[in-house]
């Protein structure tokens, strides 16, 4: 067993190389670069919040009866938290070699898990769902004639809606296991 | 030692592991060498920090693998496959021809395929094992305990020798 085994660590080391290096002058560019993106991204997330806000507001100028303004407050809300959710997240940590790999899996998944499933999760829900729908339902209340195409959106929104929660706890039960297996090899030792 | 020299040192001596690392968790030549670009600037970058309390193979074997799985936890939504634990592997199937019939570049397409079968812990603790770390290196990098990696490597080996072993069948 051994001597096949060399023979298979031999055939992995002597694959070639494409001697792939980046010059330290290429890493800082491409650094910048990345942080320009990280900038445009974050800049674009900061842009949709605007419209959204400028919208609702102008929109309580322009017609709106108390249904639709109590929507249009809450999706500025909304838009407000989404906002500062992404000044929270504009930094990329830096990675460093402090941390074994266990560690920072167990750190990735809680981290892909929360996202699916803990309290920013019902916060998104709480803070973007109702919003829409008492705007749509005011809409509906000032264009009757209207009524069976808001109807649909509503429809279509609340199903959205519900049909994400069951989506979330099952992605969050996936990363929640491999999670638990970390843990059971981390006890082991 | 600054940044910059650390960072060349680095690059020097791991550069061809980290192709090889890089190359095992993507099969398609520019999502691999974009992986291997984030490897490499993740690496860098962590230089600022680096205070020499472990080698500097730990510290980029750490970085470098750490990039790597946190490339396949971030990705994996994208794949059907499910990936597997060491002790799922002879429930796979291993390929029907001799092994010993195969050319290299077939031997190591099969060897990479088998390795991005693996959950990333597992995948990591085989990649070690092929670059030649020894079991406290694995486990100083992985953090999981010596005991747990010899058993890994142990299990490894048997694997290893049934699926790549000239003569041997495969699978089970």
């Amino acid at each position: 067993m051994a001597d096949n085994n060399d023979d298979v660590v031999a055939l992995w080391q002597a694959q070639g190389s494409d001697g792939f290096r980046i010059s330290t002058e290429e890493i800082q560019r491409r650094i910048e670069t990345m942080n320009r993106k990280l900038r445009r991204r974050t800049i674009d997330g900061y842009l949709i919040c605007a419209v959204l806000t400028v919208f609702f507001i102008g929109w309580m100028f322009v017609e709106t009866n108390a249904l639709q303004a109590v929507g249009s407050i809450l999706t500025i809300i909304g838009a407000g938290y989404l906002a500062w959710q992404i000044r929270q997240n504009r930094f990329r940590a830096v990675l460093t070699g402090d941390v074994p790999l266990l560690q920072h899996l167990r750190g990735e998944l809680a981290r892909q898990r929360d996202f699916h499933w803990s309290a920013l999760f019902w916060r998104r829900i709480i803070l973007f769902a109702p919003g829409p729908l008492i705007f749509l339902a005011g809409f509906a209340q000032a264009h009757p004639e209207i009524g069976g195409m808001i109807r649909f959106e509503t429809i279509s929104f609340i199903v959205i809606a519900v049909a994400a929660i069951p989506l979330n706890l099952w992605m969050a039960r996936r990363y929640q296991r491999q999670i638990d297996d970390l843990t059971q090899l981390q006890e082991e030792q | 030692m600054s940044q910059d020299a650390l960072y060349n040192e680095a690059a020097g001596v791991f550069g061809a592991a980290l192709e090889r690392l890089a190359g095992s968790y993507e099969a398609d030549r520019d999502k691999r060498l974009d992986l291997l670009q984030d490897i490499h600037l993740a690496i860098w970058r962590s230089f600022e920090g680096f205070a020499g309390h472990c080698s500097l193979r730990t510290w980029v074997y750490r970085v470098a693998h750490n990039v790597a799985a946190s490339h396949v936890v971030r990705h994996r939504r994208a794949s059907a496959r499910p990936l597997v634990s060491l002790d799922d592997v002879d429930d796979l199937p291993a390929g029907g021809d001799s092994e010993a019939a195969l050319d290299h570049q077939q031997s190591l397409g099969r060897l990479r395929e088998f390795i991005q079968q693996l959950n990333p812990l597992e995948r990591q603790v085989i990649l070690l094992y092929l670059e030649g770390t020894d079991a406290a290196g694995i486990a100083e990098i992985t953090g999981i305990s010596p005991g747990n990696v010899a058993t890994k490597i142990h299990r490894i080996k048997k694997i290893l020798a049934g699926r790549f072993g000239k003569g041997e069948p495969h699978g089970r």
